[in-house]
């Protein structure tokens, strides 16, 4: 589903990745760990299409497409999302224009038909249902004033009506106390299906004990040094990070 | 009648003081002998002043060049009615739930015009009909407009005055339905226009109005200069809505002044999309305590336009709160003026008097001169003024397109959004909606967002 060959990329003459591989294929959830600024945010900036990141080596395919090749709004269409570790507010749209605009948008760039009134609250009321939303969030601008849990809680609720087919939750742990992070988690997990994958990021592998990933992979300096199965979080969050990046450092030689 | 002799370097103003001598007789038939020395008071003001120039403070981000070089013409036709009821009849404002009142070329055109039966104690009709009737004396107009002379724009309209709406409330009465008066110029009857408007309100009087100014179809350049005087009682309310519309070939001058009494509330919305060039003045007088004033604004420019807003607002009396909010939005090489100035006196003291001014530059080729201005002679005040040119949101619209939303659509978005700032307080619902739609209209037709 994603292949990222090599990627190296940074912002102006900064370069924060240096040379990522990761292949993700349908069904799988993916989960990148690692110390601050290691580069986490900046790949999913720049997956995502952000202005202000440019790519300088390799590429990432989606689908078979080159997704660095196309516009933000073209990458949502193929079925990328990302959670924004700091969900932007948006005073004057109000929440419910905000998301029919983005269904609609997204499913003519899929070649669907457009939902109608209607159709599109019935949608609406069924996905706030499982994020537990209350229905005056609708009528808000989109995030002005809501909590940090709201936030995120909105990220996940605008995912699971946009049915992406890759989602990546930048840091969407963060902030949230241990109901929204329950109820967060349950939103994700519902989305969960053989044909559907995750790229989760995190700090903390407190996230992972509810969205449990297939595979962890540890990034440091841009690059990732480490890759195991989920129980590499729980070992990461006993023994710290140094004892990897030690081992990156100086290779065992035999 | 005197005649007025002209220097010849005055070229602009010899033109008028030709004009007034054409027009004469036409003055004559509109508003009777009465009001002749009025209006030479107004023509012999102007003559001397001549047009502000760039050399004059109020002046200096406006260029009055393109209006001097207009040769004022005036024929006294009959309205086209025909081809005007074409227009009105797609007007948002319908006549079941608004009065009407329709001026063609500065003339008021009655079978065009719709007056609800209105409750006792409400004269709504042409100024024309209230001098007619007596309502209006010659020492009542211009009573208002105080210390405007240095403006040279009210005296060359008190000279010129054709018509416009008269509305005067009694004590505690409501008017019944908002009025829409439309300001349509056709070209038939020259290029040059003077509207009149005055609006008493008698103590807690209530009213709503929306302010149109259109055109038929009309070649050439085109000179608008309205003015308008408001009294407001203790305690009335009154909401005031000026939609100008006008083809970028007209040059627009309207002047506002405002003079309110105690308790009074007032809301004042100036949507400005239309003209090559406009100048809105609007100045406040608040003579009463705990007065509630609201100047609301917002204009969109695009090609060549200027769109100029000129407001003082006076704090002459205690605890009086005025805000002012003027957001614009510019594209091509157009250009915006903001001027506000706050003057409180020593005597309105606890003065809350807040103002912003905020403008969203669609190219690199647009200017905006912003002007904050307090004078403050009390010293328990609260007055605030801030001023903001930018771009739009960058990381505003990478999320609108991270969820699929295009990147012309989130752009009007979120200049639609900006725009809402100053639509959403309207507060009459029926006029919000429409404006609303006008301003959605206007955005999709800038080129920066085609």
């Amino acid at each position: 589903m994603l292949e990222i060959k090599n990627l190296v990329a940074g912002v102006e003459d900064n370069q924060i990745l240096n040379g990522i591989d990761l292949k993700i294929n349908p069904g799988e959830v993916h989960a990148i760990m690692g110390p601050n600024g290691s580069g986490k945010s900046t790949l999913a900036q720049v997956l995502a299409g952000r202005d202000g990141y440019e790519v300088h080596e390799g590429e990432v395919l989606f689908d078979g497409k080159d997704l660095l090749d196309l516009a933000p709004e073209e990458r949502a269409g193929e079925g990328l999302f990302l959670a924004f570790q700091y969900p932007v507010e948006i005073p004057g749209v109000n929440t419910t224009y905000f998301l029919k605009s983005a269904v609609n948008a997204v499913r003519k760039y899929r070649g669907l038909p457009e939902l109608d009134s209607t159709e599109f609250l019935k949608l609406v009321r069924e996905k706030m249902k499982i994020l537990e939303l209350p229905q005056s969030f609708l009528k808000r601008p989109v995030n002005e004033g809501f909590s940090g849990g709201e936030k995120k809680r909105n990220e996940i609720f605008q995912m699971a009506m946009l049915e992406p087919k890759l989602a990546v939750l930048d840091e969407t742990d963060s902030g949230l106390d241990i109901d929204a992070l329950k109820a967060v988690a349950e939103g994700v997990n519902r989305l969960r299906s053989p044909d559907r994958s995750q790229l989760v990021i995190t700090h903390y592998q407190r996230l992972l004990d509810y969205i449990v990933p297939d595979f962890v992979h540890v990034l440091y300096k841009g690059k990732i040094i480490h890759t195991g199965g989920k129980e590499l979080a729980l070992e990461l969050e006993e023994r710290g990070y140094d004892w990897i990046i030690k081992e990156h450092n100086e290779p065992v030689t035999a | 009648m005197s005649t007025v002799t002209v220097k010849e370097d005055q070229s602009s103003s010899s033109a008028y003081a030709e004009l007034f001598e054409s027009m004469s007789s036409y003055f004559g038939e509109l508003t009777g002998s009465e009001f002749m020395q009025f209006r030479q008071r107004g023509l012999d003001h102007f003559l001397k002043s001549g047009f502000p120039t760039t050399r004059d403070e109020d002046w200096r981000f406006t260029s009055l060049k393109t209006l001097e070089s207009i040769k004022p013409v005036w024929k006294n036709t009959e309205p086209d009615t025909g081809a005007v009821r074409q227009i009105i009849d797609t007007l948002p404002f319908n006549d079941s739930q608004f009065n009407r009142m329709v001026f063609i070329d500065g003339q008021y055109c009655e079978s065009l015009s719709t007056i609800h039966d209105q409750p006792e104690g409400v004269d709504l009709m042409p100024v024309s009909a209230a001098i007619r009737l007596g309502l209006v004396r010659e020492e009542e107009i211009g009573q208002y407009t105080c210390d405007s002379h240095s403006n040279s724009f009210v005296p060359l309209n008190d000279a010129f005055f054709q018509d416009g709406l008269f509305l005067r409330a009694a004590k505690g009465v409501e008017v019944h339905k908002p009025v829409h008066v439309v300001y349509l110029a056709s070209g038939l009857a020259g290029n040059v226009q003077f509207p009149r408007q005055m609006i008493l309100m008698g103590e807690q009087a209530k009213a709503t109005i929306i302010e149109e100014h259109r055109h038929v179809s009309v070649d050439g350049p085109l000179f608008k200069n309205a003015v308008s005087e408001i009294f407001l009682g203790d305690q009335s309310h009154l909401e005031c809505v000026k939609l100008q519309l006008e083809p970028e070939s007209s040059q627009h001058f309207g002047s506002y002044f405002i003079q309110a009494t105690k308790e009074a509330s007032f809301l004042l919305h100036s949507f400005d999309v239309g003209a090559g060039l406009s100048r809105n003045s609007f100045k406040a007088m608040l003579n009463g305590q705990n007065i509630n004033g609201v100047l609301n604004g917002l204009y969109i420019t695009r090609g060549k336009q200027l769109s100029d807003h000129h407001m003082i607002v006076e704090h002459n009396q205690p605890s009086c709160e005025s805000h002012e909010y003027f957001n614009g939005i510019l594209d091509d090489k157009s250009k915006a003026v903001f001027h506000g100035r706050i003057h409180v006196d020593q005597k309105g003291q606890k003065t809350d008097a807040k103002q912003t001014n905020k403008n969203i530059l669609l190219t690199d080729d647009v200017v905006v001169d912003t002007k904050p201005q307090l004078e403050i002679y009390a010293d328990d005040v609260k007055c605030t003024h801030g001023a903001t040119v930018g771009q739009l949101d960058d990381e505003a619209q990478f999320y609108l397109q991270a969820r699929g939303i295009p990147r012309r659509q989130a752009r009007k978005m979120l200049i639609h959004a900006f725009a809402s700032e100053i639509v959403d307080r309207i507060q009459n619902e029926l006029i919000r909606e429409q404006v609303d739609r006008i301003v959605w209209d206007t955005l999709d037709e800038l080129p920066s967002l085609k």
